[in-house]
């Protein structure tokens, strides 16, 4: 370990970093050598290699649309002739259109609620789960975050028949329990239309959260609860002097994957409420969208509203690694064992056991209720008469070609996202370049937040001009781009926490950067790397607006669109769209319980609170 | 797979590389398996976007595409079907790109087909028209009205852009033994109306279906009574955007009162603000409700419904507020048939919307429940199934209603819509409504205020 005489000593654990130690071909000493080699016309040339793909992409379907987003906003155009330059004209008639205000105020609300319900519901269940019996922790586990795999097409039907006030399980279910009185027309009333449907979107995205603060609890140092016990803490001063701040690393990390999940409103409004009852539930991006694409011809405006959102997307990303960045600083001064934390008391687990039960009873009942829909036979028919003529009819209506369409599509934007986000987060992970790591991280936050509706319309213009509508590269595309912030984000957060002695063991065998990379890093960040290919396949194959928008001939119709064709505004096919949606779910779910077991190490990795130099 | 310390040859690497390898192959095998984006085309294909909000309609206009393309030699008929909003979407896109498909099927309400006539977006059909006699294939009048309501002002009457082949009118569904049992006639004034849903009110069932969820069934159910209080006559100069025309009279807010008072009085399905329209057609065959207000367009599942609950149903035309006026049917805003300018089977497009329009589809359409927007003859509308035969007999006595929010004004529809949901919520005074109308109109959309804008307008 040539290093060792100029490095610090790590602290117990594994508190010495990737970003602390001395890099890849021998920069480990302080010489100026070094400083010389990092200034190497090789070594810039290699950062740009590593970056610039990534950065190429991420710029042009990610920037790129967000600045011309800002333009479109000064721009009066109706989306068919030529647009022309209006001033603040668009921003005028928004601010003092009446409806302007309550969509701000349901959109803060939306972000409020979903950056901070289902990380708090999260870390309530992670504890639940620490208490768990293991054997039944492993399966209470594994279900409660099952929504995560949901499209969002799916998570919309199954809440909306659930709320249903005549044929809905909630309100039979009140009635069973002589609660009527709590039954209400959930969805149209404007009094709870907005809290009904931040429902499903915090119930589709607590899993990650409970997941990192789980593995963050898990890490607890047995001997420290010991010692409190002894002290006479009860369970409430262990868990607020204890196991609350044990969390602090993975609570930052939580509320932006968390947000990212549950943030993005468009897809969930549009199947569940359209924006009402009358203006109860819509936001800027839902209404933004509506002015740029619903025909009515006002894309400035549209641009406006958009450009409020990103705006928003940018201010919250910016202050959660701002958070972060702080709590990293915490953490270092901190220090934690590995070890497994001690077991609770039977009756703990028992009643754990019972609450966890519940929890995954809760979590699973809007699910059973669209099992229940695909199952039921017809009248006068049989179950598997019933269920042959639905596969039947969702076959003719394309589901097949549009499962195939989402697995290649998904597969892809995971491919790619790998590929171009491995190496740049190696870069940002193994540089010393303040001025490169600020301005990554601002760059990778102004996208972290956008949901694709904010995107959509410059973006739209866009594949059109490289002529790529109606092709698979203009879906593929901006997908990659969408997914790369939190891509590169995630493994540049996994690679800084690897271990420095391993490092440098490659440095001093005078391994290239691309071997410490596909040699050392790699193997170590395979759960992170998985994690983070499975959360591209994910969103990809979740998707709906883009490939509605940009698939215009409908030669290229991915499976969320298949199902969203059998939702219909004079009929919906419920028991069609039941059988659909469970065979869309399937490829996830075999995905799922395929990484599961690879992709809980690499979140727990990234629970682990990471040091900055 | 943690290397070792000394020497990073002995990396077991097999592992990581398959697996890295393996990915991105699959990656490179899935884009190669993705259908084709741009499948070969025939000698000649026609690309059809047709918008329904039905999903049940998809197989039948499917099966109709299929035997144009039986018919016509080496042509092939590539027709994919959106749900309406979706539609307005990609034809706002694809319009503004000129990568248009060759026909489209979509409504004419609010700013779709009318503003793509006025963009220049759109052939004029009238030389087809002519040659082919849609004129006189479709119901008396139909194809110069439809065609008033696209055209710039002042060429009215002169101009073919867009041809209908289904009639979407609005009608009372009605149940037969309810109505028996409790000895009730069918209303023949607003007033009659209002006493029967009372009578079946106070026997403990509900008088009136609504799932009003979409907002479009309370849209249906104002303007059908500011109809019946005004007379469709009053209304025309609102479809032509007549400046003097004004929401803000008196029969306006009487509607919206009145629509008020019903909810109060609890004459409407229970939780009818989170129910679809759907819901309340399926809770109207559960036999506990007396009448609904119904458009054409939901035939399709009325009929399969009334087959399989045996509820014995019939259908009558709205009441005027005056007996001795004829009942009304609201009935404008359905889609037609209309060829891009930027297509590039314009001859193909139209010999479709020929076929379409031919007395050969009315039986199909018949028998999905659809209205044929042909001139049927007496005999075939006695021949017509139960269900749409009364449709039928009912469409041929009313009045043509006319659909208020269908006026080629942004938002109108939007606005209506949200507003009436506020209303029946009580969260809104009908003056509000009215108000919030008059706005959007007096402003040809422009001043949106408190709109709703979900691409439905």
């Amino acid at each position: 370990m040539a290093s060792s005489s100029t490095t610090p000593a790590p602290r117990s654990g594994s508190t010495r970093t990737f970003a602390a130690t001395p890099r890849w071909a021998g920069e480990g000493q302080q010489t100026p050598a070094r400083s010389d080699l990092r200034r190497s016309p090789v070594h810039v040339l290699s950062t740009a290699a590593y970056l610039l793909p990534a950065l190429a992409l991420y710029g042009l379907f990610v920037l790129w649309p967000l600045a011309r987003l800002a333009v479109l906003s000064f721009q009066r155009w109706d989306g068919l002739t030529v647009p022309a330059f209006d001033g603040l004209d668009n921003y005028r008639t928004v601010f003092s259109d009446p409806g302007f205000p309550e969509e701000l105020r349901h959109t803060l609300l939306w972000l409020l609620v979903t950056l901070t319900v289902p990380v708090l519901a999260g870390l309530t269940l992670a504890l639940l789960l620490h208490a768990m019996p293991p054997g039944l922790r492993t399966w209470a586990r594994a279900l409660l975050i099952l929504p995560l795999v949901f499209p969002t097409v799916l998570i919309a039907v199954c809440w909306k028949l659930f709320y249903n006030p005549l044929s809905g399980p909630l309100t039979g279910l009140l009635g069973d329990l002589h609660l009527d009185g709590l039954a209400q027309d959930w969805l149209g009333d404007p009094t709870y239309a907005l809290p009904a449907l931040l429902v499903p979107a915090c119930w589709a995205s607590f899993g990650l959260s409970m997941l990192l603060c789980e593995a963050a609890l898990s890490r607890i140092d047995p001997a420290v609860l010991a010692a409190a016990s002894l002290d006479g803490a009860g369970g409430w001063a262990r868990l607020r002097w204890i196991r609350l701040p044990a969390l602090r690393g993975a609570l930052p990390l939580a509320t932006v994957v968390t947000g990212l999940c549950a943030v993005p409103s468009y897809d969930l409004i549009n199947f569940m409420t359209h924006g009402g009852p009358g203006y109860a539930t819509t936001t800027l991006s839902f209404d933004a969208y509506g002015r740029a694409f619903g025909g009515i011809g006002q894309v400035g405006e549209g641009a406006v509203l958009a450009c409020l959102q990103g705006l928003t997307g940018l201010a919250l990303a910016l202050l959660a690694l701002l958070v972060a960045r702080g709590q990293g600083r915490a953490d270092s001064e901190g220090g934690e064992s590995g070890v497994q934390a001690t077991t609770p008391g039977r009756g703990v687990r028992r009643a754990a056991g019972a609450l966890g039960i519940l929890a995954v009873a809760m979590t699973l009942a809007p699910l059973a209720w669209l099992v229940t829909l695909a199952f039921r036979p017809a009248e006068g028919s049989t179950l598997w008469a019933t269920l042959s003529d639905n596969l039947g009819s969702v076959g003719s209506q394309g589901l097949g070609g549009g499962l195939l369409t989402s697995a290649g599509v998904a597969a892809a934007v995971s491919a790619g996202t790998l590929l171009l986000a491995v190496p740049a987060a190696f870069t940002l992970a193994g540089s010393r370049s303040r001025l490169l790591v600020v301005a990554a991280a601002i760059i990778l936050a102004i996208g972290l937040f956008q949901p694709t509706a904010v995107l959509i319309i410059p973006l739209f213009h866009m594949l059109e001009d490289l002529r790529l509508l109606n092709s698979a590269a203009g879906l593929i595309l901006p997908q990659v781009a969408r997914v790369l912030p939190i891509a590169v984000l995630l493994l540049w957060v996994g690679m800084r926490g690897l271990s420095a002695a391993v490092l440098e063991a490659a440095a001093i065998d005078g391994s290239a950067p691309r071997q410490v990379l596909w040699y050392v890093v790699l193997p170590l960040q395979l759960p992170l790397v998985t994690v983070v290919g499975v959360w591209a396949f994910l969103s990809s194959w979740n998707d709906y607006l883009l490939p509605t928008v940009s698939a215009q001939d409908g030669s290229l119709q991915t499976a969320p669109m298949v199902l969203g064709s059998f939702i219909g505004r004079s009929d919906t096919q419920y028991s069609l769209l039941a059988t659909g949606a469970l065979l869309a779910l399937l490829p996830l779910l075999l995905l799922y319980a395929g990484s599961y077991g690879v992709m809980a190490r690499g979140v727990r990795g990234l629970s682990m609170p990471y040091v900055r130099r | 797979m943690t290397p070792s310390t000394t020497s990073l040859r002995h990396v077991p690497r097999f592992g990581l590389r398959t697996g890295l390898l393996s990915t991105l192959l699959v990656g490179a095998l899935a884009c190669a398996a993705i259908p084709s984006a741009r499948p070969a085309l025939a000698a000649s294909t026609l690309r059809i976007w047709y918008a329904t909000d039905d999903p049940t309609e998809a197989p039948m206009v499917k099966a109709f595409a299929a035997a144009f393309q039986a018919s016509h030699a080496g042509v092939s008929v590539n027709l994919t079907t959106y749900a309406l909003d979706d539609l307005n979407t990609k034809m706002q896109l694809a319009l503004g790109s000129g990568n248009t498909p060759d026909l489209i099927y979509t409504t004419p309400r609010g700013p779709g087909l009318p503003t793509y006539v006025r963009a220049d977006k759109l052939l004029d059909l009238s030389s087809a028209a002519r040659k082919a006699g849609w004129a006189t294939t479709l119901r008396l009048g139909l194809l110069a009205s439809y065609n008033d309501l696209l055209s710039p002002s002042g060429s009215a009457g002169t101009h073919v852009y867009a041809a209908p082949y289904l009639v979407a009118a609005v009608g009372v569904l009605y149940n037969q033994s309810i109505f028996q049992r409790l000895h009730l006639q069918i209303p023949r004034s607003l007033a009659d109306f209002a006493a029967v849903a009372a009578k079946v009110k106070a026997a403990g069932l509900t008088p009136l279906g609504l799932g009003n969820a979409d907002g479009w069934v309370g849209d249906d159910w104002y303007l059908t009574l500011v109809n019946s209080l005004t007379g469709p006559q009053a209304l025309m100069p609102e479809q032509r955007l007549d400046p003097r025309f004004s929401f803000a009279g008196a029969p306006f807010t009487a509607a919206a009162q009145t629509l008020q008072t019903w909810a109060d009085n609890r004459y409407f399905t229970p939780q009818f603000g989170g129910l679809d329209a759907q819901d309340s057609v399926d809770a109207f065959f559960d036999g506990k409700t007396s009448m609904q207000l119904v458009s054409s367009s939901e035939n399709g599942q009325i009929v399969s419904l009334a087959a399989k609950s045996k509820i014995p149903v019939g259908l009558f035309a709205f009441p005027s507020v005056d007996a001795h006026k004829a009942p009304l049917m609201p009935q404008s805003g359905y889609a037609g048939w209309a060829v891009p300018t930027a297509g590039h089977q314009p001859a193909l497009a139209e010999a479709f919307i020929t076929q379409m329009l031919s007395d050969a589809t009315a039986p199909a359409l018949l028998a999905h429940g659809l209205i044929p927007a042909n001139r049927l003859t007496s005999a075939e509308i006695g021949r017509a199934p139960g269900f749409q035969g009364a449709y039928l007999r009912a469409l041929a006595t009313a009045t043509p209603g006319v659909y208020l929010d269908g006026a080629p004004v942004p938002n109108l529809n939007a606005t209506m819509e949200a507003n009436v949901q506020l209303l029946l919520q009580k969260v809104e005074a009908p003056t509000f409504l009215t108000r919030s109308l008059q706005t959007v109109y007096a402003s040809k959309g422009l001043h949106a205020s408190s709109t709703r804008t979900d691409g439905e307008f």
